[in-house]
């Protein structure tokens, strides 16, 4: 009993202190607006053409506007004609340690060395893909409200394997407590499984 | 015997517990917030929307004035919130308007696509059409979906994903 209780305190202390580790590492994320209600100033903007999304090797078409934060984040928002989109934060990580970096990167983020080939500085960046609907240009014909601006067309330039975040419709349903019978199941096997359990416990006795 | 008897009675007092813990989570009236929203100045028009219809997803529900009070943000059983602070849908600015993920509520709203219509009726009995533009998925603590806008538009949202930790808002723009 004594090993068993000793084991794990040791295990818990080396969760806390590889948690507290990752602490040290950690940098504080800016915070990102998001493109159904951008903020910021617009830096660029294509109603129409091809671009790049990092960490994709594919190409894509559609509308493009991008959102200069601050100095060192921008958003992207990619409406692509199909009616997908994909909004790239953009983040100047040249104040950064390798191993801030590092972390970030394993928790999603992809490092681009350079910021130039994708029209931004020539600086290292950080790049984060959340996917989102919207109304595609060939519905509309443009944006809608004020997050549209500029115009004409792109081939590349801001804005290529995986397109991270979670997709519209993806675990929506999932423990949610929207589903009044879902959580009553959940009650009703606990119950169950209860009562079997003591009814066992009680057989067994006798 | 033993090992079967003392299993199922853990995995029972986990469920018991669990749905617990899913029947608090429902009513909790912190359920729907967003953190740190900073509230802005609302609309003295006097103009209250009163029923929302969505025809799409066949929704068609009554709305409530709500206000924030402290961290907790009113939100009624009986149909949507509408965000007293914020303008009145059909003028100009973000209206915001918000309900519960229940199947008779706004539950089917994760179903609604860029392009759909939600009518907005109001107590003059004007009938605003808002189109959809955006549906995405936000942390509570991304409060720029309910910023203020230059436009008119309508921010709708309910809760989504895992155990409602997330927001699922519909950004709509009115029809001229």
């Amino acid at each position: 009993m004594i090993k068993k209780i000793l084991s794990l305190s040791i295990l818990l202390i080396v969760i806390s202190l590889s948690a507290s580790a990752e602490k040290v590492f950690a940098a504080e994320i800016p915070n990102f607006s998001t493109c159904a209600n951008p903020q910021g100033t617009i830096k660029v903007s294509y109603d129409s053409g091809t671009h790049g999304v990092p960490g994709n090797s594919n190409t894509f078409s559609g509308r493009d506007t991008v959102y200069s934060l601050s100095e060192d984040t921008l958003t992207q928002c990619l409406c692509l004609d199909n009616g997908d989109g994909i909004q790239t934060n953009w983040w100047k990580v040249s104040s950064l340690t390798q191993d801030q970096i590092e972390v970030l990167v394993s928790q999603g983020w992809i490092f681009i060395p350079s910021g130039a080939s994708w029209g931004l500085q020539d600086a290292p960046y950080l790049a984060q893909n959340v996917n989102f609907s919207c109304n595609s240009p060939s519905n509309n014909g443009g944006g809608g409200g004020s997050s549209s601006g500029g115009g004409g067309s792109s081939s590349g330039g801001i804005g290529g394997s995986q397109v991270l975040g979670i997709s519209t419709g993806e675990v929506l349903g999932l423990a949610s407590t929207g589903n009044i019978v879902f959580i009553l199941s959940v009650i009703i096997s606990g119950f169950s499984a209860l009562s079997l359990g003591l009814l066992l416990s009680l057989k067994k006795k006798k | 015997m033993n090992f079967l008897s003392r299993t199922l009675i853990l995995i029972g007092v986990a469920l018991l517990f669990l749905g617990g813990y899913f029947i608090f989570q429902r009513y909790n009236s912190k359920q729907l917030s967003f953190q740190n929203f900073n509230e802005y100045a609302s609309s003295v028009s006097g103009i209250l929307p009163q029923k929302i219809i969505i025809p799409s997803l066949k929704i068609e529900l009554p709305i409530y004035p709500a206000k924030i009070r402290g961290n907790s943000w009113e939100a009624t059983t009986k149909g949507v919130s509408y965000l007293v602070s914020s303008p009145a849908p059909g003028e100009v600015g973000n209206s915001i308007l918000y309900g519960h993920n229940w199947t008779s509520l706004l539950g089917p709203l994760t179903r609604i696509k860029p392009g759909d219509k939600i009518e907005i009726i109001s107590n003059n009995s004007e009938r605003k059409t808002f189109v959809v533009e955006y549906t995405s998925i936000v942390d509570p603590y991304q409060t720029s979906v309910l910023s203020s806008a230059n436009d008119t538009r309508l921010t709708l949202y309910t809760c989504a994903g895992f155990l409602d930790s997330k927001r699922f808002v519909v950004t709509a723009f009115i029809k001229i």
